[in-house]
């Protein structure tokens, strides 16, 4: 008697549950993407200066629209894109300029400054994805950027060189929490947006510190 | 003390208590044993002190090798080999469950079992199981301590890491104040292999997209005290991207992008080990 009443109560959640999500399945997840620094500033112990930033995205067009996909953690069928609030290409800007500032170096825009370092960066790549590994979820992010430094005096050095960062990380696939939902919430979970948010802004961090450990950087700087 | 009314409640209350308390620890340590499996995240877990760095002459390495080369261009891939795990928590489950509902826990647990064995024997004939089995002479040049060993050392020495290196066929300090050394530097490759690119489809077959994946523990033991003066866990991702056919068909294609990103793994420590601050 009482496992019948079970199951009936699992059916009806399980129809509940595919009822409420039915309208939702190609809502693209908004994320909040922000550089939260940590310990003393990586470029601190060089001299201040004063930096010319830009940033500009060459990115493929396909990848300029959605930054990742968020994933049934079931089966990995893509369930919606992922996009983030702010464009990447301000996401990154804000973040070297963060940690430069924070190092004691006063960033500026390319109009308002005629001296000190002029620093370019080409955005290429910006990514994440989600994978299932044995009962996680592997949640990988990466960055890539071309970049170019030089002294706005033109003389040398002139560098260019390639940040690429990768972040990858892990969690439980989590099968109590869409249980209350029955069957149907089990099949149909999908990666958290606290998640995606995760290997986003962890990537984020790996490269504003590949970038300022980058010792053709720190040449610019002496 | 704590024992004894667990003891108490689980006479009191006929079994149910008791069995509750059993259902709990087995899921626990179910839980227990399946995290062990995920490796830690991306970035520097032990920072460096300058002054310990400063002071090593001389770096013993030694290279483990947790899982080798595997191709994972499944979403779920079976050569993650946690099936063990899965079988052994599907049978106690099982078990668990039909006790609470009263059902014979022996048959339970053998269906628990069946069910886990099929999930096994089932992953010996994916995708990615063949395709691993496929390329494992062509990986087996980079697919060995000795060998990603022998390549790092070089790797090392080129890009100046350590003032002097040597390669360690032991992780022991003993071993390592034997031979002279500051410190060990502990080289683990976690897992390395093939992977789909970020955002594409989980394809399958030659056409599938591919690229390179390491991911590495680093390690840096004083080799006097045994204290850990630097950890950090670095996950490569390669640049390049090719079709699983192209890295069967071409010979040392695999090999050359395995070396590229030992390579650039020594150039991103040499750099966190000078410059952190």
């Amino acid at each position: 008697m009482k496992l019948k009443r079970a199951t009936i109560g699992f059916i009806v959640v399980s129809a509940f549950h595919l009822l409420l999500c039915a309208g939702c399945a190609s809502r693209p997840v908004k994320v909040d993407l922000n550089y939260t620094p940590a310990g003393t500033g990586l470029l601190s112990d060089l001299k201040p200066a004063v930096v010319s930033l830009q940033v500009v995205d060459q990115r493929p067009k396909e990848q300029r629209n959605d930054i990742g996909v968020q994933r049934n953690t079931m089966f990995g069928k893509r369930h919606a894109a992922v996009v983030s609030k702010t464009p990447e290409v301000q996401v990154v800007h804000n973040a070297l300029k963060a940690e430069l500032e924070r190092s004691g170096h006063h960033v500026l825009n390319p109009e308002q400054c005629h001296g000190g370092i002029t620093v370019n960066v080409v955005l290429t790549q910006f990514l994440m994805d989600s994978k299932a590994v044995g009962e996680h979820i592997e949640l990988v992010g990466s960055i890539r950027a071309d970049v170019r430094a030089s002294l706005n005096t033109g003389k040398v050095p002139q560098v260019s060189f390639t940040i690429e960062s990768a972040y990858r990380d892990f969690v439980q696939i989590g099968l109590i929490r869409p249980a209350f939902f029955g069957l149907w919430g089990m099949l149909s979970s999908t990666t958290q947006k606290s998640d995606i948010e995760k290997a986003l802004n962890g990537a984020l961090a790996e490269f504003v510190r590949r970038f300022c450990l980058e010792p053709k950087l720190r040449q610019v700087f002496i | 003390m704590a024992i004894s009314e667990v003891s108490v409640v689980g006479t009191k209350g006929g079994g149910k208590g008791l069995m509750r308390i059993y259902v709990v620890t087995i899921l626990l340590v179910s839980a227990l044993i399946l995290s062990g499996c995920a490796p830690g995240q991306t970035g520097t877990h032990v920072k460096p002190s300058l002054d310990d760095i400063s002071r090593i002459k001389k770096v013993g390495l030694y290279v483990k090798v947790e899982k080798g080369f595997a191709v994972r261009l499944q979403y779920i891939s079976n050569t993650d080999e946690v099936f063990l795990a899965n079988l052994i928590c599907y049978s106690l489950a099982a078990r668990s469950g039909a006790r609470l509902g009263g059902a014979s826990a022996d048959t339970a647990a053998a269906i628990g079992t069946v069910f886990g064995g099929a999930m096994a024997v089932a992953g010996e004939f994916s995708p990615d199981k063949r395709a691993t089995r496929a390329m494992k002479p062509e990986a087996a040049q980079l697919d060995s301590a000795e060998s990603i060993g022998y390549a790092l050392l070089d790797a090392f020495q080129t890009a100046k890491v350590f003032p002097a290196i040597e390669l360690m066929s032991s992780e022991s300090t003993t071993a390592g104040r034997e031979h002279g050394t500051d410190a060990l530097f502990v080289f683990t490759v976690r897992r390395w292999g093939l992977r789909p690119p970020l955002g594409s489809k989980y394809d399958t077959g030659d056409k599938a997209m591919a690229q390179l994946e390491l991911d590495v523990n680093l390690k840096l033991v004083s080799s006097a005290t045994g204290k850990v003066l630097w950890e950090r866990d670095e996950f490569y991702l390669d640049s390049e991207c090719y079709s699983l056919g192209d890295f069967k068909s071409q010979a040392g294609l695999l090999a050359g992008r395995m070396e590229h990103a030992l390579q650039l793994v020594c150039d991103r420590t040499a750099n966190e080990l000078h410059r952190t601050r």
